[in-house]
């Protein structure tokens, strides 16, 4: 077995996390991770071996998601008004449930504009280095350190009110 | 420095800042209560963030406690096969109600080590129609990994017939007399999966482009009675 066949397979548990939390569903998060492996299964002569694979992966199910959301809303002629960088609260904090659970949680990191949330999957749950982030998803680091504050206090915020 | 902005109370949660600035954030929280309230408050929404995904790393989904199969399901004791008898059954069948019966148990051959040459990736039972889809189809034809239609026919037949009846070893043939096409699929080992599935690891040699490709796979027997392939292995040579 090539080594990095068994390596891109222990990844895989990380992958369906970071595309389910992408995605918000079970689903779709398996078939982001299929159609990533299919990708980087017939790219894997473009990897460089002594980089890291798992950004590489990740990269690659990350603009497998942002091509479906643009293939889906130039279907459905539906535009995205939401401007990435957007505060979240008022409103859609108040929409989820009054209590305070990983379910409320993931609820309101899935209402988060989508730029904002792969940021936050990222470095907090995948634990990528601030400068991988900017790297794997080729924005500058100031963006992302911006998107992700705005999402982390967001968060808090959003946590505070339902703990209270 | 007097006041810290967010991006940087942030960067310091996460362990980003520099020894300097990381020093004089240190100093402003030694003096603030508040500020140290808005940190406690970062690191605790932080830990629910970081704990509010983890149920996806082990899938709940059916499709995907087999593609995790190498990791997880062979974990439970292989399941003793039934004797070499006509007739005995490699695993025990479904009666109506869908409840397993209980076999008696003869001995088991051993498992082949099927995964020392072959590199196995987890790809979900439906890749023909993904990689269809996608246009890779022509390699993987090539590769012998996607079957025609009619060939698809052919060797599902062969498979559901031989992953409920035969024992592991046994070679089961298939062949669509209209293309020529055909192969061998042997099953090698058969283990119960953490939902109490019956799952069986099996060598799939098909004879599609004038040379024998080797595959393998695990396929489990659903609820309703039907095998589904869960996990593929690709040849060594990478075959895609």
């Amino acid at each position: 077995m090539r080594e990095i066949h068994r390596e891109m397979v222990g990844l895989l548990p990380r992958l369906r996390r970071f595309a389910y939390g992408l995605s918000g569903s079970l689903d779709e998060a398996d078939d982001l991770v299929q159609s990533t492996f299919e990708r980087a299964l017939s790219r894997i002569d473009q990897w460089q071996a002594g980089t890291r694979l798992d950004s590489w992966m990740y990269r690659i199910l990350h603009s497998i998601r942002i091509n479906r959301l643009y293939a889906e809303n130039s279907r459905n002629k539906k535009r995205d008004d939401s401007d990435p960088d957007e505060q979240i609260g008022g409103d859609s904090a108040r929409e989820i449930e009054a209590k305070l659970t990983l379910e409320a949680v993931r609820q309101f990191i899935w209402k988060l504009p989508e730029e904002q949330r792969a940021i936050l999957l990222l470095i907090v749950v995948e634990g990528v280095s601030y400068k991988e982030a900017s790297d794997l998803l080729g924005i500058p680091i100031g963006t992302v350190t911006s998107r992700l504050a705005r999402a982390r206090l967001a968060i808090k915020d959003f946590v505070e009110m339902k703990g209270a | 420095m007097n006041s810290i902005d967010d991006i940087t109370l942030v960067a310091y949660v996460d362990g980003e800042l520099d020894p300097a600035t990381c020093a004089e954030v240190e100093t402003l929280l030694a003096d603030s209560e508040a500020l140290r309230q808005k940190v406690r408050g970062l690191r605790e929404s932080t830990a629910l963030v970081r704990a509010a995904f983890n149920h996806a790393l082990y899938g709940t989904t059916p499709e995907f406690d087999a593609s995790r199969a190498r990791a997880v399901l062979p974990f439970r004791d292989p399941v003793p096969e039934a004797g070499a008898g006509r007739g005995d059954r490699a695993i025990p069948p479904q009666d109506a109600t869908g409840k397993r019966r209980q076999p008696i148990w003869r001995g088991w051959p051993s498992a082949l080590p099927l995964a020392a040459s072959l590199a196995a990736l987890v790809i979900g039972a439906s890749l023909g129609h993904y990689f269809t889809e996608r246009g890779f189809d022509r390699e993987l034809r090539n590769a012998g990994f996607i079957l025609s239609p009619q060939d698809q026919l052919a060797f599902q037949k062969a498979l559901a017939q031989g992953l409920e009846r035969e024992l592991s070893g046994t070679r089961i043939a298939w062949t669509n007399p209209d293309t020529g096409h055909g192969g061998e699929i042997v099953p090698i080992r058969t283990f119960q999966a953490e939902n109490g599935q019956y799952c069986r690891e099996f060598l799939d040699v098909r004879r599609i482009t004038g040379s024998a490709q080797d595959h393998g796979g695990i396929a489990c027997r659903g609820a309703d009675g039907v095998w589904r392939v869960r996990v593929r292995y690709l040849p060594e040579n990478g075959g895609v």
